[in-house]
């Protein structure tokens, strides 16, 4: 299948203007398969870590939202052990569905980043981060940054 | 002459029906008697006297000749050989016979052999002159070739002659240049064919004795050519020489000729002005024979002499005797013009007219002042005399179809300086003409030029002289005179020989005759025949002669020779050039610009392929029920109606609900009927509703405050938000004002409604509501609408406004581009179905386009007027047109581009069509948009049309049940 000119166009401007601190490359042969990195927000337990991403359009993009998943390892409520990520705008589920086809790739990685600022344990995704999230958010943080150490710093 | 003279004798073998002793000796006299049919024992004899009971139907069978002796009794009959040609001399009156016998047994038994001499003397009968009358007024079956009572009865005639001759071996003391002999063996092979498919033909004449005579008219002769045969002909009749010399137009003629067309003014010219005929000694008839009356009989005795009358005349091709000699008459003083579609076949005949008058018209001409008093007033001719002709020596009649006679007239005029040619149509109200006091010679001063009509009027005229006994001058009309020029136009159209319309058009007078046809042979040589009939080349005008030389070499698979023969008749008599012809420095003989064709692929709307499918599975499930049933011939009809509806679907859905539907194909009652039918069918009835409940609001755009449109047309930001493309394809908006493609946004709130959510804007989230759908339409391609200073006009219309299909939407895109891009342009649109014509008419409006329409429900003169406004218009503007009004003639070279709404069976006629356009005079390249639906019976008919490329010529030929059953073939392959 031919790609579509709006996936084109949407990787292109990635690369000719791209977000600071998020990349986002397509895969040679699938050009549809991005392999993502963001860079965590400063003043954020994640500074300093740079967090790998799978990115997938699937067919029906953009009716339906793109698949994103985080590859390395992070500690974050909304982000469960397998990496898929709580983002109201990624869901497929239709009560809580906030997906909109003027929605795109940048704009997605952007609410990502966002939510490495700005975790919220109130929409949770991984049950048992949230809950020492919210019951001592200082030892959750320590924790976040020990991983972002651990697994995203590089070496 | 006396009564009867004697010619010869022959030896003869008869067979006894009696027996017993010295009932016959040599040398006795016997008479020679035509068997009178004896009814069957068995049947009872009513009142009557003689057998008149179905004689027509006996004569068929009953070819008996007894012979009887002095007393009248029946001896015995002759064999059954000779009797078969013997009867038709004695039936027809041509011939007596005395017999005498030479050798009988002396005890006779039934059934036993005798030997006898026959006498034959001719009959003064026999050369009582017969003709074709012009009242000859039969009903004809439609493009059966059978052959008529007539020719059947001349065939016999011709027959027993030429059989005679040979057994009393008379040979001709002069006759044409085919050896006697061999002619003779020809003519009776020739006969003899005829008489076996007369024989051949399945028909209750042959069982049923007492049964009426109707000869069955199904029965075709003349086989079909193959096209690799015709091909040939064609290349051996268009080995047109380049070197031949060109000739001038006359100053008055106001175009300029093309080299070619000067080459065929000047062989017209020679042809017509051909005198060295009229010089010649007069020679005898090329097909009639002399033959010296013999002085002695067979026993050396002298004959009574009739010194004033030594000999006497036999056409052995059509049977007839004469006492007069024979002239040859004068050689066909025209031809056939057969050059292709587009080399200006008009064209050439007008310079003619223009370049060759008669002496009289030049005189008049030279003269031609308006009368100053009455009494220099023409006196008009007093036509007492029946039958009587007068001649038009100013006057050439053109004989055209009804859909091209104003174009001949404004031809005629552009082709002329001005005031130097009178032209007037002959059709309708102007029929009111005394044609015979215009075109006299008394009036040669004001006589018209040119009188153009139609075959239609011939045809009206012929039949009302027919009923006037064939008084020609009972109409002062076309048959009162003799032209001074005929020209057929489209003359293909006299193909069939029997038909009225070609019977009606032999009988014209005139003295040049031509005929003008892109396809002399349609796909059979007989196509010929008619045209050399009624240009009246001898001899090939002699049904009986073509048949010999022609008809039947062919059909017994002498095809060479048969196209040999063919070759020479037409070589003197046509002028062929096509148009891939090259001239000899490697140009093309006319350089046409190029053609485009391209074929658009139209996406039918979700509830339009609704409709189209339901009417799909239907049409798919009758016609395998038939097919399984064997009842496919029988349901033809409804079959056909289905899928006339499924093709209609593909225009527009509401043409499948129309009652008063309109097509232009044979089958229209038929889809009237289907159409009908419909009322009961409540499913489809509500999948077309569903379909115009999108449709049927019309828009109402100026709800909309100003200041919005001109926000949407200040918008920075011209990209599609879901697929990028920049500008947006057909830009619309929401009820919040967000833009998007048209199908990118519809695609969008169907997904979301297959996902049962209530569509929302992709923008911000507002719920969408479906009818709150505006299109933009930025009025860039309209010169009318442009607003000074402030860019395009910009209106929202309501999505699906306008009643559109899917089909029309495409086809005001694509004009609107074209508007955008030239906005003087003009292009034609061509569909079958004049009722769809009807839906485009509206959407063009609303797109502010003008648009003029031709279709076959109009007037003579609409159409006139119609052609006239298009050629003129220097706007953008269209012409709609049925295929069918314009597939043939028109000229439509002002327009630029073609658009093909909806496909035919074969492409031949849509070709056609095309032509109308592509042809001579065209100045620019062409492009042509084939609007075909994707997924659909439009897109098998393409394959349809691609597998009958080659036999498309054959199409409108073929009988009726062959081409159901041709179109059951193509409708298997349009449901599988």
């Amino acid at each position: 299948m031919a790609l579509p000119k709006r996936i084109i166009k949407e990787t292109e401007r990635l690369m000719a203007e791209p977000v600071p601190g998020i990349s986002a490359v397509p895969h040679e042969d699938n050009l549809r398969y991005f392999d993502v990195e963001i860079h965590g927000p400063s003043s954020s337990p994640y500074e300093g870590g740079i967090f790998k991403l799978e990115l997938f359009l699937p067919d029906d993009y953009p009716m339906a939202p793109p698949k994103i998943r985080f590859l390395t390892k992070i500690f974050h409520p909304n982000v469960d052990k397998l990496g898929r990520i709580c983002l109201d705008v990624l869901k497929t589920d239709q009560i809580l569905d906030n997906w909109s086809p003027a929605l795109q790739i940048r704009t997605i990685l952007l609410s990502i980043q966002a939510l490495l600022g700005a975790p919220n344990p109130d929409d949770p995704l991984a049950a048992d981060v949230a809950k020492s999230w919210k019951e001592d958010e200082q030892a959750a943080i320590a924790t976040a940054r020990a991983w972002t150490q651990q697994y995203a710093v590089p070496k | 002459m006396p009564d009867s003279r004697y010619i010869g004798a022959f030896g003869v073998e008869g067979w006894t029906t009696r027996s017993g002793v010295n009932l016959l000796r040599h040398g006795d006299v016997v008479n020679i008697e035509r068997q009178k049919i004896q009814l069957p024992k068995s049947a009872p004899q009513r009142g009557q006297p003689g057998p008149r009971i179905s004689a027509a139907a006996a004569k068929r069978v009953d070819v008996i000749v007894r012979f009887t002796d002095g007393a009248g009794r029946e001896i015995g009959r002759l064999v059954k050989e000779t009797a078969d040609w013997v009867s038709t001399l004695m039936d027809q009156k041509i011939c007596k016979f005395e017999g005498t016998c030479v050798y009988a047994p002396e005890r006779l038994r039934t059934n036993d052999t005798v030997f006898l001499q026959l006498r034959c003397s001719l009959l003064s009968s026999a050369f009582s002159s017969r003709r074709f009358q012009a009242a000859d007024n039969r009903t004809v079956g439609r493009f059966d070739e059978t052959e008529t009572s007539e020719e059947r009865s001349l065939r016999l005639r011709q027959v027993a002659l030429v059989k005679l001759f040979q057994e009393i071996n008379l040979l001709p003391t002069r006759g044409n240049e085919m050896g006697a002999k061999n002619q003779r063996r020809e003519l009776l092979q020739a006969a003899e064919m005829a008489e076996n498919k007369e024989k051949g033909k399945p028909g209750p004449q042959d069982r049923d004795d007492t049964g009426s005579s109707s000869p069955s008219d199904d029965n075709d002769d003349g086989k079909e050519l193959e096209q690799d045969q015709l091909d040939t002909l064609y290349k051996k009749a268009q080995s047109f020489d380049f070197n031949t010399p060109q000739a001038e137009p006359a100053e008055t003629f106001a175009m300029t000729l093309r080299p070619y067309q000067k080459q065929s003014l000047h062989w017209m010219m020679e042809k017509e002005r051909n005198v060295r005929n009229e010089q010649r000694e007069t020679s005898m008839h090329p097909l009639w024979e002399e033959y010296a009356w013999p002085t002695k009989d067979h026993d050396d005795k002298a004959l009574p002499e009739f010194p004033e009358q030594p000999t006497f005349y036999v056409n052995p091709y059509s049977g007839e005797l004469s006492l007069q000699f024979p002239r040859q008459e004068q050689h066909c003083l025209g031809g056939i013009l057969a050059d292709e579609m587009g080399l200006g076949k008009t064209i050439q005949m007008l310079s003619l007219i223009h370049t060759h008058k008669s002496g009289i018209a030049i005189e008049a001409r030279k003269a031609s002042r308006p009368p100053s008093s009455v009494n220099q007033l023409p006196r008009l001719p007093s036509v007492q005399e029946r039958n009587a002709v007068t001649n038009a020596p100013c006057t050439t009649l053109v004989v055209a179809p009804m859909s091209l006679l104003a174009q001949w007239q404004s031809e005629a005029e552009n082709a002329s300086r001005e005031g130097t040619l009178r032209s007037m149509v002959y059709y309708g109200n102007e029929k009111n003409a005394d044609l015979l006091a215009l075109c006299c010679e008394a009036n040669a001063n004001n006589a018209p030029d040119v009188v153009i009509t139609s075959y239609g009027v011939v045809l009206s005229e012929f039949s009302q002289i027919a009923a006037e006994n064939g008084d020609r001058a009972s109409i002062r009309g076309l048959f009162s005179l003799r032209f001074f020029r005929v020209i057929l136009d489209e003359a293909h159209s006299i193909k069939n020989r029997q038909s009225k319309t070609a019977r009606a058009c032999y009988e014209i007078a005139a003295k040049h005759r031509w005929v003008l046809t892109g396809t002399p042979i349609v796909n059979k040589l007989e196509d010929l025949f008619s045209l050399i009939r009624f240009l009246r080349v001898e001899p090939w005008n002699n049904f009986s002669f073509w048949r010999t030389f022609i008809t039947v070499p062919f059909e017994s698979k002498d095809y060479m020779r048969a196209l040999d023969v063919v070759q020479t008749v037409l070589e003197p008599l046509v002028m062929r050039r096509t148009k891939d012809m090259k001239t000899p420095d490697g140009k093309p003989l006319v350089a046409l610009p190029p053609k485009q064709i391209e074929i658009v692929d139209i996406e039918l709307s979700k509830s339009e392929r609704d409709v189209y499918d339901y009417i799909f599975t239907r049409a798919k499930r009758t016609f395998f029920a038939n097919v399984e049933a064997g009842t496919v011939m029988k349901a033809f009809t409804s079959i056909f109606a289905q899928i006339l509806r499924l093709r209609q679907s593909c225009c527009h859905p509401i043409l499948v609900r129309n009652r008063d539907i309109v097509t232009d194909e044979e089958e229209a009652g038929a889809a009237a009927d289907a159409a009908a039918g419909l009322a009961d069918d409540m499913d489809l009835q509500s999948l077309i509703e569903r379909f115009t409940a999108t449709t049927d609001d019309v828009a109402d755009s100026n709800a909309f405050g100003a200041h919005v449109l001109s926000q949407i047309r200040d918008e920075a930001v011209n990209e599609c938000p879901i697929c990028a493309e920049e500008p947006m394809v057909d830009q619309t908006v929401t009820g919040c004002w967000h833009s998007a493609c048209k199908n990118c946004l519809l695609d969008y709130i169907k997904h979301q409604m297959d996902r049962r959510e209530v569509p929302r804007c992709f923008q911000c989230r507002e719920d969408i509501n479906e009818r709150d759908l505006f299109e933009v339409v930025r009025h860039d391609d309209d010169p009318d609408a442009a607003n000074i200073g402030q860019g395009p006009r910009i209106t929202l219309q309501r999505l699906g406004a306008g009643n559109s299909s899917a089909k029309i939407v495409a086809l005001i895109k694509h004009l609107r581009d074209l508007r955008r891009d030239n906005p003087t342009i003009k292009a034609v649109i061509f569909s079958q179905f004049t009722s769809f014509l009807s839906l485009i008419e509206p959407a063009l409006a609303l797109a502010n386009m003008r648009f003029l329409r031709l279709d076959g429900s109009m007037a003579q003169k609409a159409r006139a007027t119609v052609l006239n406004e298009f050629r003129e218009s220097d706007k953008f503007t269209i012409l709609l047109i049925s295929l069918k009004a314009g597939g043939v003639g028109l000229n439509l070279t002002s327009a630029k581009r073609v658009y093909m709404m909806d496909p035919w069976w074969s492409f031949a006629v849509e070709a056609q069509a095309i032509d109308r356009v592509h042809r001579m005079g065209q100045e620019d390249e062409v492009k042509v948009y084939r609007f075909i639906v994707k997924d659909s019976v439009e897109q098998r008919m393409l394959k349809v049309q691609e597998r009958k490329k080659f036999i498309a010529t054959s199409l409108g030929m073929m009988s009726d049940d062959e081409k159901k059953m041709q179109r059951i073939e193509d409708i298997r392959e349009l449901l599988s």
